[in-house]
């Protein structure tokens, strides 16, 4: 009976270090800002979205999310028309593009008189909730409106 | 030979004015149906592709416009049903706009569809309003002032779309309801209306209606299979403020095809235009059946003694 103990011990020691040491990676990749992100660029409706973008890296080619502009080729048909191959933007953050405020006064004085092509870039709420939702609806992720956010008082 | 005072030219060019001059009310009509709205005025784009149903625009709308708290919550899904009349939502006094669900077999999903005014570039209901209560603004929108409105509700059998709701809780102080597109509290100042703002999806966009002509246009352009050919606002009723994309035939989701694509001002100006005829013409025109009809009486009489001249002479 006691040579059987004397056997467990060092094998529950090791054990629990494995715990251990899995669970510090965890808490360690969770506070990583690439791996894991607050969205909290918006107003005050509803509040912070807690993304985690790794678990989304995995699921989704980066150009789902980022179009070209991670220096990957373009998933979308339309848009691989004229954005062959990825082209790395300086900033991929969506709001650099996508405006807070897409009807401010200047914004629609601007697009009135442009000779871009591109006239039609949605806001950075619309750009998230189009990417989000299509892609959670098509392959099944959370779509309520109080799943990714809790609504502010 | 080729003179341009031959004689012939000279008769038709005579002739030209002289109709020019008959018809020129007709052309004057003519220039107001190729009005185009004022210049850089706004409007919004409606995308049902992107409506996912979740009723923000309501509930942004009830709050900014200071109207009664709604029956259910905003995101009580049962509004959706029919009414006992197999009918949608309308807009009313209650609410200025509404989103409905629609099924159809073009496609394996609900869609959605918002209803609002849709502020015409030619509005039917200020056209028939007698006390001009209606004013079409240079930002695009069609507002109205309740202290003047007599409750005739004229504005409500014109409106092709249905839209001009009365509040009847006061039998004394009529008081007609409709969206104003924010006018007073966010269009003046540049800002977009707040249905717009609230839209997750931005299946609502706000600018200038021939920037969004031009969205519109990209759009379909971009992704035929995901739109059908058609900006719907774009000559309805003359033109409106506002306009939709769909994916499927805009009539399956409860868009009235039958809209007339002359704004209805000009069906009331040829009706105005025969109101001078009826003036001037009628009396010559009666007073000439009259004589006519007398005539024929004197005719008749005076046949009928020739016929009984002639019975007495044949009975003898
Ligand atoms: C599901 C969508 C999605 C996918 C897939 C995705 N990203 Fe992102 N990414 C985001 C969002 C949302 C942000 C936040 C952007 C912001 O802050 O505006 C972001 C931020 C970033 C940032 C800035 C991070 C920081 O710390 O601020 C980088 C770099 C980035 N992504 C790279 C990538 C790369 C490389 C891939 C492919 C391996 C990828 N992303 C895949 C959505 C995605
Ligand atoms: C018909 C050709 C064409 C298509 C299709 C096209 N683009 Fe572009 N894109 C351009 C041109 C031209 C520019 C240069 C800037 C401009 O004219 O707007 C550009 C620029 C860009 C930029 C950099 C602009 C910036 O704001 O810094 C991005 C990002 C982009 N496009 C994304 C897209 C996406 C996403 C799609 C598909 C939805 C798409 N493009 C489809 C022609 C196109
Ligand atoms: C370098 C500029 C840029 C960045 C960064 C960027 N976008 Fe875009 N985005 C564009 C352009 C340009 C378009 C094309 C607009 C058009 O259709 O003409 C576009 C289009 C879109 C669309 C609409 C596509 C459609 O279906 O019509 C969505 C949604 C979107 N972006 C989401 C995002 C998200 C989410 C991010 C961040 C992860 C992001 N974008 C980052 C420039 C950018
Ligand atoms: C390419 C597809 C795709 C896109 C785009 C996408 N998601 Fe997801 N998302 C998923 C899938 C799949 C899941 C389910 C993951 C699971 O349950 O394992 C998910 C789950 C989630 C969850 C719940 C899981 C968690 O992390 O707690 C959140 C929150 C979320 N996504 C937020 C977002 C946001 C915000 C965006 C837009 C910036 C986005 N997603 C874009 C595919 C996507
Ligand atoms: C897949 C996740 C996801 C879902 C589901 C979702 N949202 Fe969001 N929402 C976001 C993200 C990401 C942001 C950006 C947060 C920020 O930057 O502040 C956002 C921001 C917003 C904002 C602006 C921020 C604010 O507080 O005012 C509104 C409004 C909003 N969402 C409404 C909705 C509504 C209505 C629904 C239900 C139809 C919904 N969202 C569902 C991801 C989601």
């Amino acid at each position: 009976m006691n040579k059987r103990h004397d056997h467990l011990f060092p094998g529950m020691l090791m054990l629990l270090g494995i715990v251990f040491i899995l669970t510090a990676a965890r808490t360690g990749s969770a506070t990583d800002p690439s791996d894991y992100l607050d969205l909290d660029r918006l107003g005050d409706r509803y509040g912070e979205v807690a993304f985690d973008h790794a678990l989304h890296a995995d699921y989704a080619a980066c150009s789902e999310c980022h179009h070209h502009t991670t220096g990957e080729a373009p998933s979308d048909p339309v848009c691989a028309a004229c954005h062959q191959a990825g082209d790395e933007a300086e900033s991929v953050s969506c709001a650099t593009c996508h405006p807070v405020q897409p009807f401010a006064v200047e914004l629609i004085e601007q697009k009135a008189n442009s000779t871009r092509y591109h006239i039609d870039i949605v806001g950075l709420q619309g750009a998230y909730h189009l990417n989000c939702l299509s892609c959670h609806e098509a392959i099944g992720g959370p779509t309520g409106c109080t799943d990714c956010h809790q609504s502010q008082p | 030979m080729n003179g341009p005072l031959s004689r012939r030219n000279f008769l038709r060019t005579g002739l030209a004015t002289f109709c020019a001059t008959l018809i020129g009310t007709h052309a004057e009509k003519t220039a107001a149906r190729d009005f185009e709205g004022y210049h850089q005025s706004k409007g919004v784009l409606v995308d049902l592709t992107r409506c996912i149903g979740c009723r923000s625009c309501e509930a942004a709308c009830n709050k900014e416009q200071g109207l009664p708290p709604p029956e259910t919550g905003f995101d009580d899904p049962s509004v959706f049903q029919l009414d006992e009349h197999g009918q949608p939502r309308r807009p009313d006094d209650r609410a200025y706009t509404v989103v409905n669900r629609y099924e159809t077999e073009f496609a394996d999903h609900p869609l959605f569809r918002k209803i609002q005014c849709n502020h015409c570039l030619e509005p039917a209901c200020l056209t028939a309003c007698f006390v001009n209560a209606y004013t079409k603004t240079p930002e695009g929108a069609v507002i109205y002032d309740a202290d003047v409105c007599v409750g005739c509700r004229t504005c409500m059998i014109a409106c092709p779309f249905s839209i001009p709701a009365f509040k009847y809780s006061s039998a004394f102080e009529p008081r007609i309801m409709k969206c104003i597109f924010c006018y007073d509290t966010r269009l003046v100042n540049g800002l977009p209306p707040a249905c717009v703002e609230a839209c997750p999806t931005e299946a609502l966009t706000f600018g200038e209606r021939e920037t969004l002509l031009r969205i519109g246009r990209k759009r379909i352009r971009e992704r035929p299979n995901r739109y059908v050919d058609h900006v719907y606002g774009e000559h309805e009723a003359g033109g409106t403020a506002w306009l939709y994309l769909s994916g499927v035939p805009h009539d399956e989701v409860g868009f009235d095809m039958d809209v007339p694509k002359q704004p209805i001002i000009t069906y009331v100006k040829d009706f105005l235009a025969i109101v001078p005829m009826v003036l001037t013409i009628w009396p010559a025109l009666f007073a000439g059946f009259h004589l006519l009809a007398s005539r024929e009486q004197k005719t008749i009489e005076t046949n009928h003694a020739s016929q009984e001249d002639s019975h007495e002479s044949t009975g003898q």
